[in-house]
């Protein structure tokens, strides 16, 4: 069996081109779309990541893998089984109020959709108001808060506060990241969950939901 | 610096070089003779734990010697008011250099009115290609959306002692898709901060 060598060093570069032949390549050789997706993109973008944390590499690197594992994954869409595509649970993620960064969140999106979350991205500059009027609608299992800027974290307690307010806080997990954000800080304003990277997002989502 | 040199008291203000022009507008040496400068280049702001490593290693050179230190940065990187602490050393008030130089009030009324402005200053603009553009690859127009879709305004931050940099943000501008807006700022607030702190009330 494949162990994605090529596939991976591809979504390293961000060569899409060479990415989307490799995966072919794996399914053609009778590779399932989910172990290629598990074992060659999803532990890549892990690696991409730890790069970026080490200062290895910088944005748009990250951004140019990123667009490739989407590529690939556009490939390996029809190729899912059936019990594959079962959803994991549904996560509502947004960067909060004030705040525009969104290439983390971004990630976090995309590594949790690989891994079986339903997303429902809400943008960047996302109110409290906002994130209960779509919670509301969604009936998300996760809702993930992004936040870039020292000066926008509390806005992540003001959604807190009012899904608390709208009643709401315990019908879903809330989990949190950003750069400046800690595990420290998630406990002072009653988060379930912190994330540093996109790649321990998913697991600490699968844990909140009990999943593995 | 050499070991020789007298350090006692003082007082080393170790700050990012987007104050530069400021803090000579102000002839701050002139007024405090006892006084130190060190600047660290405005662009370690893209890697925020190399910036701390930095201003970690200023810090622990003055502290060698004896300084007192103001720390004249904004939260340019997480935790920086609990780096100030456990260092006793005194963080000028403020989460950006932009807040420092409008001084805060205004510069919560102007983040309020719109979430979708970008901030300039004389530094960021003469140096837009080696802070921004190189880094994050503008001059490729995927990465320029990835980037910037979501602004809608370049605000330029205009300090008195600023040459005529209105054509250039104009021309930045431009190449990103957005307005361009100008706010003078005068050096009043950052002055008062800069003297109360010299002035040695906080120590
Ligand atoms: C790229 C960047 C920009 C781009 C943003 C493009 C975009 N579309 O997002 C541009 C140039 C537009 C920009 C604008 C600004 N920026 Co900026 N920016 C950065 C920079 C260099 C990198 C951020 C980034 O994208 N990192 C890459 C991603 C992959 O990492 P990440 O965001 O940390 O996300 C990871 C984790 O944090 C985590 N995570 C993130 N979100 C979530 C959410 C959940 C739920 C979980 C679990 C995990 C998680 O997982 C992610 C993936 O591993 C940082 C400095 C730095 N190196 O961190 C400054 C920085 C964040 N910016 C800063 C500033 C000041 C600004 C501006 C105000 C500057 C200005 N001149 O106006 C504006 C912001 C305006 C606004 N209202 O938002 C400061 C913030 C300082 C502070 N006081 O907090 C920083 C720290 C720079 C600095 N050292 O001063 N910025």
């Amino acid at each position: 069996m494949s162990d994605f060598k090529a596939l991976s060093e591809a979504v390293n570069k961000g060569d899409t081109k060479t990415a989307l032949v490799e995966a072919q390549k794996a399914l053609d050789a009778g590779s399932s779309a989910e172990e290629i997706l598990n074992k060659g993109l999803i532990t890549a973008m892990n690696e991409v990541g730890d790069k970026f944390s080490k200062g290895l590499l910088f944005v748009p690197q990250m951004l140019r893998s990123a667009k490739t594992m989407q590529e690939c994954t556009k490939l390996l869409q029809p190729f899912f089984q059936e019990g594959d595509v079962l959803s994991k649970g549904k996560v509502l993620i947004g960067t909060v109020k004030g705040d525009l960064h969104d290439i983390g969140k971004n990630l976090v999106s995309m590594m949790l959709e690989g891994a079986g979350f339903t997303i429902t991205d809400m943008g960047v500059d996302v109110s409290p108001e906002k994130f209960v009027e779509k919670t509301r609608e969604v009936k998300p299992d996760i809702i993930a808060l992004s936040a870039l800027l020292s000066t926008t974290m509390p806005a992540m307690a003001q959604t807190i506060e009012a899904l608390q307010k709208a009643g709401l806080r315990d019908k879903a997990k809330v989990m949190i990241g950003g750069a400046p954000v800690t595990e420290k800080y998630a406990q002072q304003i009653n988060a379930d969950s912190y994330a540093s990277d996109a790649g321990s997002a998913v697991n600490k989502a699968k844990a909140l939901l009990g999943i593995s | 610096m050499t070991t020789s040199d007298k350090t006692e008291g003082i007082t080393n203000i170790i700050a990012c070089a987007v104050f530069m022009l400021a803090i000579e507008h102000l002839q701050l040496k002139k007024k405090y003779h006892n006084m130190r400068l060190t600047y660290l280049p405005a662009r370690l702001h893209l890697k925020p734990a190399e910036l701390k490593k930095c201003l970690q290693r200023e810090v622990s050179r003055a502290q060698a010697k004896g300084e007192r230190i103001i720390c004249l940065y904004g939260e340019c990187f997480p935790d920086i008011d609990g780096f100030c602490k456990r260092h006793r050393i005194i963080k000028v008030p403020g989460s950006y250099c932009y807040e420092m130089l409008l001084g805060s009030e205004r510069f919560k009324q102007l983040i309020d009115e719109t979430t979708g402005t970008y901030f300039l200053e004389e530094g960021l603009i003469i140096n837009f290609e080696d802070f921004c553009m190189g880094p994050l690859e503008l001059q490729d127009e995927e990465m320029r959306r990835q980037c910037f879709e979501h602004y809608k305004k370049l605000l330029y931050i205009r300090q008195p002692s600023d040459k005529n940099l209105v054509p250039r943000a104009n021309e930045l501008a431009q190449l990103l898709g957005l307005s361009l807006e100008i706010q003078d700022a005068d050096y009043s607030h950052i002055e008062k901060t800069l003297t109360e702190l010299l002035k040695g009330d906080a120590w």
